[in-house]
């Protein structure tokens, strides 16, 4: 085995270790924001601005004191942003060419351009494209199983009625933040907290 | 008809850089080496190795440049930020060329 070969299962290795249940929660709060933003259309804004701080919050407060803090380069979070801003921007224009009609079966509005759920659609349509990079990245085929539900339940709602779409990806949004909640709880179980300076760490929380 | 550029010097043990070649501190620069920066703890999981272990090697690396060493809090948790330096990438760098340059050239290499 090379040298490359090592250091690129050790990369492995290490993304998988940075892999953790912030992200399940992160995505099912967005799916189920975005199902409801479908349904109603109204962008949730005030809950996915909210967001980020609330995983950061989790983060420092019970990730990071167990497993350890690091940040990506910065060449992989440009790249993973840049992937899904053009991946977002190309559905939405998809959107827009089409109509909200066309694309969702939803009915588009009085005005017959309705921004809102023409930007609900693209964000749902282009999550899992960033799913299934994450999959790629961390080695986590689970978010090859969120990709291919959310996109399951989209087409789905072509076939059982819009309100069963709405339903079921707000359904899978709570279930993937159910399953990212189980593996908060079993990390804090095995990983008690890692103090720097010797007498500073604490029993496991749960 | 072009020259074939001469052959490089062939590389030898003692061209190895000794603050790098330890196994624990050679493991920090790998594990800096995918990120851009991580904290104590993070190093301490990866590595495998106590705080006392990972301080020393820590303090090493710091003092030959190939590491910036930042500290700070996480809420009231001491918080201590370690990245590699520009020097230390790049003598990562000829590290991973030289080891590899030596491990082909043994018999059966």
């Amino acid at each position: 085995m090379g040298g490359s070969d090592v250091l690129d299962r050790l990369d492995k290795q290490a993304r998988r270790h940075r892999d953790d249940p912030s992200r399940d929660l992160t995505v099912g709060v967005l799916v189920f924001f975005l199902a409801a933003g479908l349904d109603t259309g109204r962008i949730p804004v005030i809950p996915l601005v909210i967001l980020p701080f609330v995983t950061t919050t989790v983060q420092r407060r019970l990730i990071w004191p167990r497993t350890g803090f690091a940040r990506e380069r910065r060449a992989v979070v440009a790249e993973t942003a840049l992937l899904f801003a053009l991946s977002f921007l190309a559905l939405l224009a998809l959107a827009v060419s089409v109509g909200v009609e066309g694309m969702t079966g939803l009915p588009a509005g009085p005005s017959g351009f309705d921004r809102s759920r023409l930007v609900s659609v693209a964000a749902i349509l282009a999550l899992p494209g960033l799913l299934g990079l994450l999959a790629v990245r961390y080695g986590q085929p689970r978010y090859g199983v969120y990709a291919a539900g959310i996109l399951l339940a989209f087409v789905a709602g072509s076939v059982l009625g819009l309100e069963a779409r709405a339903w079921a990806l707000a359904l899978l949004g709570l279930g993937i933040v159910l399953f990212g909640g189980l593996r908060l709880r079993t990390l804090l179980r095995r990983n008690p907290v890692v103090a720097e300076v010797e007498g500073e760490e604490e029993p496991s929380a749960c | 008809m072009k020259k074939s550029p001469p052959p490089a010097e062939p590389v030898r043990w003692e061209d190895l850089d000794r603050v790098i070649h330890e196994p624990a501190r050679l493991a920090i620069l790998v594990e800096l080496s995918f990120v851009e920066e991580a904290d104590f703890v993070y190093l301490m999981r990866r590595t495998g190795m106590t705080k006392g272990n990972l301080s020393s090697h820590m303090s090493r690396l710091e003092a030959a440049g190939y590491v910036a060493v930042n500290k700070g809090f996480l809420g009231r948790i001491p918080q201590t930020i370690l990245a590699l330096t520009d020097t230390g990438r790049k003598a990562f760098e000829v590290y991973r060329e030289r080891i590899g340059a030596l491990l082909a050239s043994l018999p059966g290499g």
